[in-house]
């Protein structure tokens, strides 16, 4: 006959010797015993969602679409005001001539990737500038599609390189030959192979460059 | 869950969207409990999660484990509505907010109570009545009408089942 299993008496009442596995098994226990654990949404919040699906746009799926510049407009509802105004206040600065500091750029997923969080550590070196993006949440581009990270202005983009994230979440590292003072705006879209080399209009992510100044 | 649901839920399918909602519904609800602490709170969040799912759902690959996905919506969406709600303390170059201690066993009680939605109702209830109300066996075995020996035995398949399910927690 086979042995009971000592764990099922010791999840169930707290007694018995499961051998070693305790803390797993009371924290399982402790989970059983809270409130929030067994709570139950009201049934309203299905309704109001299924509602609120009914009247929202519906999903973007993977498609062709007309080529833009730059679609500023999903840029500026992920970065605000804020890039614009440094942008603004930071005026046609004249390049990375003198040492500017390590810089931490927080990124914030659109809902193109609403899991997503990292952040992009930005210095000028020189040849160029260097973007190390961390990133959690990121779903691999698919199959005949990439990303492309690019830093921007009110004028205009620059691409800084393509990554597809298909084997892990390893680091990523992007080169501008573009100071970052003047392209205080950093995104990544999802491109189509061979669908031309401009920004497409699907935002995975973005973040504003600020705090940065020559001395 | 059923892949053919899967691939219309990626689609954007109501429906699908729906029985997404109806498999972990509970379980994203108790994960923005245990961040939030409030009903009003965890009800928006859970719905917000939805809603967000459904609009990333062309990322979504079917291949992948759905749970892991809107586990991670509704945690990012729970730390979002705590951090618009918490007060910010600006310092010189990032913003302070103080994580909710839910945080730390947030995949717990998401992975805990996706468990036990899938248990039968009648293991369900004798392992709620047993841990949550805090009933002994005889009590419960009142309560329900029912001998102490089917109380025994349905709280022992519960359990064995739930040491089953979360067995993947335990090596995270």
């Amino acid at each position: 006959m086979k042995p009971e299993d000592p764990r099922i008496e010791y999840l169930a009442s707290g007694s018995g010797d499961p051998e070693g596995e305790t803390d797993h098994l009371d924290l399982i226990r402790d989970l059983l015993d809270q409130e929030s654990t067994w709570a139950e949404p009201p049934p309203e919040v299905v309704d109001a969602l299924m509602a609120s699906i009914g009247e929202g746009e519906p999903p973007q799926i993977p498609a062709v679409k007309p080529r833009r510049r730059v679609n500023w407009t999903a840029i500026a509802a992920v970065l605000g005001l804020t890039a614009i105004l440094v942008a603004m206040l930071l005026g046609p600065l004249s390049g990375t001539a003198q040492p500017v500091p390590e810089a931490i750029v927080a990124l914030t997923g659109t809902e193109l990737a609403p899991t997503l969080e990292g952040n992009a550590a930005v210095r000028p070196t020189g040849s160029g500038w260097w973007i190390r993006l961390e990133l959690t949440g990121l779903p691999p581009a698919p199959e005949g599609s990439y990303y492309q990270g690019w830093v921007g202005n009110q004028a205009d983009a620059v691409s800084i390189g393509t990554f597809h994230m298909r084997d892990g979440e390893d680091p990523v590292v992007l080169w501008s030959g573009v100071s970052l003072i003047d392209y205080p705006s950093l995104f990544v879209t999802l491109q189509e192979e061979g669908k031309g080399t401009q920004p497409s209009d699907r935002v995975m992510f973005a973040g504003a460059i600020e705090g940065l100044d020559e001395g | 869950m059923d892949r053919e649901v899967l691939e219309r839920f990626r689609i954007g399918d109501e429906a699908a969207v729906k029985a997404v909602y109806d498999r972990f519904g509970g379980p994203v609800f108790a994960l923005s409990m245990n961040i939030l602490g409030d009903h009003g709170l965890a009800a928006d969040a859970t719905q917000q999660t939805f809603f967000k799912a459904w609009r990333a759902a062309s990322t979504y690959d079917p291949e992948r484990s759905i749970g892991p996905w809107i586990y991670a919506i509704a945690r990012r969406t729970a730390i979002d509505i705590h951090r618009s709600r918490a007060r910010v303390v600006p310092s010189e170059d990032v913003d302070v907010v103080v994580l909710p201690s839910g945080l730390e066993t947030a995949w717990e009680v998401f992975e805990v109570r996706s468990a036990l939605d899938q248990l039968p109702d009648d293991e369900r209830i004798v392992v709620r009545m047993s841990h949550f109300e805090g009933l002994t066996h005889v009590e419960i075995a009142e309560r329900l009408g029912i001998p102490v020996g089917t109380v025994k035995s349905r709280s022992h398949r519960a359990h064995q089942r739930l040491i089953g399910l979360l067995r993947h927690v335990e090596e995270t």
